[in-house]
């Protein structure tokens, strides 16, 4: 009977793989890619894709190469090779994943580092202090001392990096905007902290991703007929344009809070 | 199956652990129950080691009285041992009388932690810190007490006569029980009397 | 008359009321006694009843009455085997200590669990069929999807895999039944009242905050969350009673010539995760101890109103709840083992590096929890080192995938149903592994966690994993366990089916998730309307092609072919008996005298069973 060479099988494995990679490059379904480290991140998948795609393809290769090759024919009683191993083979499928696990790690830790823009948001970008409650958001500008009301919406400078610090006031919620590929929980009784640096003018989905109660399906502005606001980005001038707008809008409710706790106690 | 069919490398004898297997399952469900313990002071490392959380209402938890109670603890192993000791020279009411001393130091060890719970200050209803502390002793506190099941169960049995140098695998493993309650005790005491939360 | 006075179920219908009742009288004089107000407080009365109606339940099957002899001082006959073995089918039903017995109590039980579990995922896949919300409210949704992962989990996919190895280790490692019978029958009645306790929590207002329980979200649930919290420790009870009789019947009760290395890989990979069970099991037990005790007595252990922590609850959850997922499918890898060399009639390749390959998995096992915690707010230095290790333990899962490939190539395939799964298992547990490469990196998997591509994920590896090697299991020791053949044509149209209904409804969650729809929601934005249809016509079918498997081994226990004692020409001591195995299983103590793969070596034997007349069985007080 006629054997079947490994190696070259390996190889058309590999290249069943390339194209198992490519199918799956091309039928990816990512959001827009809508803050600075969104490509870093797709870009990293995309390497998973490629080395995913050529392991499965050599794995179903074999695996149907074998069965197809390997098939017992009706009545047939003949046994297998009696082969307790090849060490050199198992040091080989021991090694290469060593080597597939090490590159994830590093492409993990290249983007972990440039994802980190937590400092640059102290200095010069914009400081949000996020307060998930059941069902919603509500939002802090720390740096600029501005409280938004329940439900108003969360509007951000287009390419300034933005530190969110998450808190929450009864349950654990989770600040997922799939567009800049970036979350993090809101947990009771600490201080969470996530940057990113949105680079597109638009709106985005908001969604909580971890299970905050009855409401926590509503938690999803992507849901149609949503009250919960989406985020939007906006130019550098139509965000300050915006800021001058609610500070005077909070001096005027400040004023008027004042003049009506004076009338209070006079009356 | 004839010998002609055996291949027969070598013959190995029947494997032995040295252990009875009542003996060996004690031991690794002892593991399980340290395992459960290690729930328990995972906790507590948090919040009092590493976020040094005072105990509620600044109170101090009184480790010199409890210095009292963790040497009667541990002189309680000691005679829980003479117990088996006893048993090797047969002497069944040596073994019924270690094991009465036995008893009679574990409850006094559980009376002074019901007096200790009494005057520490606080419930476990009071903070994070109240919650562990009643916990982590609570938890020791029941292991105790079903030590002291055991031993009544083992004093029963001695006065029935059923130990034997031949047959004690019950009592050896009422005697381990009995070490590993007083081994997790000393680390509790040292944990959570004896070291300064940061 | 006699029947609820002997250790029977009928003796169970009054005893747990009895104990129930009892408690909560106890629990009212105790609560008036010390002035606590109210003295009816519903919540403590209905806890202690269920605490106390499970021992009951215990006590009325008969799994103390040996143990109260003991304590009675009473004389004990090490070799009463009265309760011991299946003499009709009413003995299935009883309080048995026949690890054959047993094993099919477990299989049974924990299939009609999977089948209840399969159920709840129907009901609220039909909600997701289409936008917008049709069949159940919000709250139901929640409970629907806690149920489906709780039930899963703790009372199918952990407690199938100790049934499995109850019925088959015994009988590989040549022993007579498991060191502790009497404690093997405890563990496995208590996951009826296990099962009992989270079933009925639906009618208290079930628990509704996924099956992780995270507070502060179950300080807010019904009573529904106690029994949760109740339910996982007495399943945790009985997976660490079985581990330990596990751990000590692998390493006392092997038959003389058994070294470690003669062992089959399944009895190496319930080795492993034994150990596992035993040293993680109990974080959980903590876990909801502390989560209860916040609940049900007042303290402050996750409450951020008592300087509480709710992030450490996630902690020690994970602890074992990571450890769990290689509980729910170590054994599985080793059922792989089995099934492809025998049916490959080929050595499992490499064979010490599968073996050591379960225990590194197992070790590393402890080092990876927090990566279910990326994105949840703890310590930044723990994610990278978190990374590292959980990107590791691929490399011992690779070198088992590797394996198996080798021990098929150059073999001699039969293609049976089991063989099948075990093939059909590699294809989807690659993916389901590959994904959780993909996890492992922090930034992507901050950037999807939550979502329904970790639904995928996980249905891969426990779906495609797990209960792909559960079926194969199954086909593979049916003839053993009835001594008859299943029906081939029926279990290839299940397979089929199965894998292809089962890559449907899972793959598309892939996608779902990348483009931002979160997990656990009952409505989604229209964009994933289609594919949610797809995925849901897709669980209905594989919910239907269970039935087939139902069907074929309900119908061919009686009308199956006779099997005879060993129908796949296996080497390992299983298939050196009868089909069904004599009760006492061997004539004699084996004598074990090589591999137990020994395939393709010309008469070569893995054992000797000598046939000289019943030896004196010992088992152990």
């Amino acid at each position: 009977m006629k054997t079947i060479k490994v190696l070259p099988l390996a190889i058309m494995g590999v290249v069943v793989g390339i194209v198992i990679s490519v199918l799956l490059v091309i039928t990816r379904t990512l959001p827009v890619q809508a803050s600075a480290e969104s490509s870093d991140i797709d870009n990293l998948y995309i390497f998973f894709l490629g080395f995913s795609g050529i392991i499965f393809g050599i794995v179903v290769l074999f695996l149907l190469v074998s069965v197809y090759r390997f098939r017992a024919r009706p009545n047939d009683e003949r046994e297998g090779d009696n082969l307790h191993g090849i060490t050199w083979l198992e040091v080989v499928w021991t090694v290469i994943p060593f080597v597939i696990v090490v590159l994830c790690a590093i492409g993990g830790l290249m983007v972990l580092r440039s994802g980190d823009v937590e400092a640059q948001a102290r200095t010069s970008g914009q400081q949000i202090h996020v307060l998930g409650y059941q069902f919603g958001w509500k939002y802090g500008y720390l740096n600029q001392d501005i409280n938004l009301k329940d439900q108003q919406t969360l509007v951000l400078p287009v390419n300034e990096p933005v530190i969110f610090e998450l808190e929450s006031q009864d349950v654990i919620h989770s600040f997922w905007v799939p567009a800049w590929r970036m979350q993090m929980n809101a947990t009771p009784g600490q201080v969470n902290k996530v940057s990113t640096t949105p680079t597109k003018i638009g709106t985005y989905d908001i969604v909580c991703a971890y299970l905050c109660g009855v409401g926590h399906t509503g938690m999803n502005t992507s849901l149609p007929g949503s009250i919960i606001p989406k985020v939007r980005v906006v130019s550098k001038s139509d965000f300050d344009a915006w800021i001058t707008q609610q500070k005077a809008e909070a001096a005027k409710a400040a004023e008027s809070a004042t003049a009506q706790t004076t009338t209070g106690s006079a009356g | 199956m004839s010998a002609a069919t055996d291949h027969s490398a070598p013959q190995i004898q029947p494997y032995r652990t040295g252990l009875r297997p009542e003996i060996l399952g004690l031991i690794i469900f002892l593991v399980s129950e340290a395992a459960l313990f290690g729930a328990f002071f995972m906790y507590y490392t948090n919040l009092r080691v590493l976020k040094g959380i005072p105990w509620p209402g600044d109170f101090d938890i009184p480790a010199d009285s409890t210095s009292i109670n963790t040497l009667i603890l541990v002189l309680s192993s000691f005679t829980c041992e003479f117990a088996l000791l006893s048993l090797d020279r047969r002497k069944n009411g040596a073994v019924f009388g270690w094991l009465l001393l036995t008893f009679l130091l574990g409850a006094t060890f559980l009376g002074l932690q019901v007096h200790e719970y009494m005057i520490v200050g606080f419930t476990p209803a009071d903070q994070s810190t109240g919650a562990i502390f009643f916990t982590l002793t609570g938890l020791h506190g029941t292991h105790v007490f079903i030590g002291l099941v055991l031993l009544l169960l083992g004093m029963i049995r001695a006065l029935a006569g059923r130990w034997s140098p031949e047959r004690h695998s019950g009592l050896l493993a009422i005697s381990i029980y009995w070490h590993f309650v007083d081994i997790v005790w000393v680390i509790l005491f040292t944990v959570v009397y004896c070291l300064p939360s940061s | 008359m006699t029947a609820v006075l002997k250790p029977t179920l009928a003796r169970c219908l009054w005893v747990a009321p009895a104990f129930a009742a009892l408690a909560i009288l106890i629990t009212i004089a105790a609560r008036s006694l010390v002035g606590m107000t109210p003295v009816l407080q519903e919540s403590t009365l209905l806890t202690v009843a269920y605490i106390a109606g499970g021992i009951g339940f215990i006590v009325g099957i008969g799994g103390f009455d040996y143990w109260f002899t003991w304590m009675r001082g009473g004389e004990l006959d090490p070799n009463d085997h009265s309760q011991h073995g299946a003499h009709s089918w009413g003995d299935y039903f009883k309080f048995n200590t026949d690890h054959k017995v047993i094993g099919i109590q477990y299989i049974v039980f924990t299939f009609i669990m999977f089948l209840v579990g399969g159920m709840f995922a129907e009901i609220f896949r039909s909600e997701l069929a289409n936008p917008g919300q049709q069949v159940v409210t919000n709250q139901q949704y929640n409970g629907l999807i806690s149920q489906h992962g709780v039930i899963m989990i703790f009372v199918f996919m952990v407690p199938v895999f100790a049934g499995i190895g109850n019925y088959v280790i015994p009988l590989m490692i040549g022993a007579a039944d498991m060191a502790f019978p009497r404690l093997n029958a405890v563990s496995f009645w208590l996951l009826p009242v296990a099962a009992f306790t989270l079933l009925s929590s639906f009618m208290f207002g079930s628990f509704d905050g996924g099956w992780t329980g995270y507070p502060t979200l179950s300080e807010q649930s019904g009573y529904g969350m106690t029994l949760y919290q109740l339910g996982v420790q007495l399943a945790g009870a009985s997976s660490i009673a079985t581990a330990v009789n596990f751990l000590v019947t692998i390493i006392a009760m092997r038959a003389p010539g058994m070294t470690l290395f003669r062992m089959p890989l399944l009895v190496w990979a319930n080795l492993a995760t034994s150990a596992l069970v035993v040293a993680a099991t109990p974080f959980i037990a903590g876990a909801q101890f502390m989560a209860m005790f916040d609940r049900e007595m007042g303290t402050h252990f996750f409450t951020v109103a008592g300087n509480g922590d709710t992030l450490v609850y996630q902690h020690i959850f994970w602890f074992y709840s990571h450890p769990a997922v290689y509980i729910m499918i170590l054994p599985g890898f080793g059922i792989i083992s089995e099934v492809i060399a025998t049916h490959a009639r080929k050595p499992v390749f490499g064979y010490r590096a599968v073996a050591f390959s379960s225990a590194g998995i197992a070790i590393l096992g402890f080092a990876v929890w927090a990566h279910h915690m990326f994105a949840s707010g703890m310590e930044p230095w723990l994610r990278v080192p978190i990374m590292l290790s959980t990107l590791l333990i691929a490399i011992p899962t690779g070198i088992k995938i590797f394996s198996w490939l080798g021990t098929m190539w150059g073999g001699v395939l039969r293609m049976t149903t089991a063989n099948l799964f075990a093939i059909g298992f590699i294809f989807t547990f690659v993916i389901g592994g590959l994904s959780g490469v993909m996890l492992a990196v922090v930034p992507f998997d901050v950037s999807i966690t939550n979502s329904y591509f970790i639904v995928a994920h996980f249905h891969y590896v426990l779906f495609g994993g797990s209960i792909m090697t559960i079926y194969a299991g199954f086909y593979h020791w049916y003839p053993k366990v009835t001594g008859r053949m299943y029906n081939e044509v029926l279990g290839r149209w299940h397979f089929w089916i199965t894998f292809v209904a089962m890559n449907l409804t899972f793959f598309p969650m892939h996608y779902q998730g990348l483009e931002g729809m979160p997990r656990r929601v009952a409505d989604y934005a229209p964009q994933f309307a289609w594919s949610n249809m797809l995925i849901s016509i897709s669980a209905f079918v594989l919910g239907a092609s269970t039935l087939i498997f139902v069907y074929n081994m309900i119908h061919s226990a009686r009308h199956g072919k006779k099997a005879g004692a060993n129908p796949w020409g296996g080497l390992t001591l299983e298939w050196m008996l009868s089909s069904p195995p004599p009760i006492f299983n061997f004539p004699a103590t084996p004598r074990v005298i090589g591999g137990p793969y020994r395939y393709g070596e010309e008469g070569a034997k893995h054992a000797i069973v000598p046939e000289v007349e019943p030896a004196t069985v010992e088992t152990t007080v």
